[in-house]
């Protein structure tokens, strides 16, 4: 089998890349098969047949995972400087 | 050391070294700041980005993932192994203590760096972990920024704590190329270096673009964090010595 796709890197989102879309740069790589492009033409990957692999719960996990530490890292901070904050000013007070 | 210069005294607590400018604010306009830069550049990878046609939405992880380990390993490593010598030579606890907060947030940064790249790996290579180079030399790394900052709340004595510290943080500045080149020198699964190499990198523009906002707004984010831990380690040194004192 061999089909055309469509694999202009400003043209990558889901429903752009779907198997028999307008083609400018036309491939006889079987679907089976993920073949880079020349990387002087301004295209990224040559699609896989039926769009890109459907992993956008991953996506949003790993985004997830790292709001969580950050936002948790500065909770943190914010936390230490209030206390140590008002340890000094308690301090200031008894003094 | 610079005489005028805050020291630690033989004790357990550092000398007071408090100005009238001590800064105690929790939040100021940089970190504002950088936090809406960083959800900007998130909100522009996850909507406003084209999706690859090999690995799909799960390769938007690659705007995170590599800014963290840009500040981390590079900035974050890099300022620890400089302020730690720089210790060994003026003996100046602002240095220590930039040492201290450099090491902290890059073991957040690095963190966000082996918590994002599993999640890439389970959906890209079909397993969460490899025993690879990359991966276990970043882990390794993790484990001595981890490691330094247990060894600092171990030590009571300041001066030895200080002292120590900078040997240890020296050390990481050994491991930084080396997980930097782990990629070039043994067989692994990790991908090689797309922006952080001698040539163009290899990003269409619309993908680059994105990366770059990104980068920016990561390493502002770390900065920003630092500015932080660094203040907290002033007010936390500064309420030690007056405790020590009264």
């Amino acid at each position: 089998m061999s089909t055309a796709v469509d694999a202009h890197a400003g043209d990558l989102s889901r429903r752009q890349v779907t198997p028999g879309a307008s083609t400018s740069l036309r491939s006889k790589a079987s679907f089976a098969t993920v073949t880079p492009q020349r990387p002087d033409s301004g295209v990224a990957y040559v699609a896989r047949p039926g769009g890109p692999p459907v992993t956008t719960n991953y996506m949003y996990a790993g985004y997830a995972v790292a709001a969580v530490l950050y936002v948790g890292y500065v909770t943190l901070l914010v936390r230490r400087v209030v206390r140590d904050r008002a340890g000094l000013g308690a301090h200031s007070r008894d003094a | 050391m610079a005489s005028g210069s805050p020291s630690y005294a033989a004790g357990t607590a550092p000398t007071p070294s408090r100005s009238p400018a001590l800064d105690t604010r929790a939040v100021d306009w940089f970190l504002v700041v950088s936090v809406l830069l960083c959800i900007g550049a998130a909100v522009r990878a996850l909507y406003f980005t084209p999706v690859d046609a090999m690995l799909g939405d799960v390769q938007k992880i690659f705007y995170i993932h590599v800014p963290a380990a840009i500040a981390g390993l590079y900035i974050g490593c890099g300022l620890l192994a400089v302020c730690s010598l720089m210790y060994l030579w003026v003996r100046d606890p602002r240095i220590d203590r930039l040492a201290e907060s450099a090491a902290e947030t890059s073991l957040v940064f690095l963190g966000v760096v082996l918590a994002t790249g599993p999640v890439w790996g389970r959906s890209s290579w079909g397993t969460w972990w490899q025993w690879e180079a990359r991966l276990t030399s970043s882990l390794f790394l993790w484990l001595i920024l981890l490691g330094y900052l247990v060894l600092r709340n171990a030590v009571e004595s300041a001066e030895q704590r200080a002292r120590l510290s900078a040997v240890m943080g020296t050390m990481v500045a050994l491991l930084v190329p080396f997980v930097h080149l782990t990629v070039k020198l043994f067989r692994g699964m990790h991908p090689e270096p797309v922006v952080l190499k001698p040539e163009k990198p290899s990003l269409p523009p619309e993908m680059a673009s994105t990366f770059y906002l990104s980068a920016i707004a990561f390493l502002l984010l770390f900065v920003a964090l630092l500015r932080l831990r660094y203040r907290w380690a002033g007010l936390r040194d500064e309420r030690l010595a007056r405790e020590g004192g009264s």
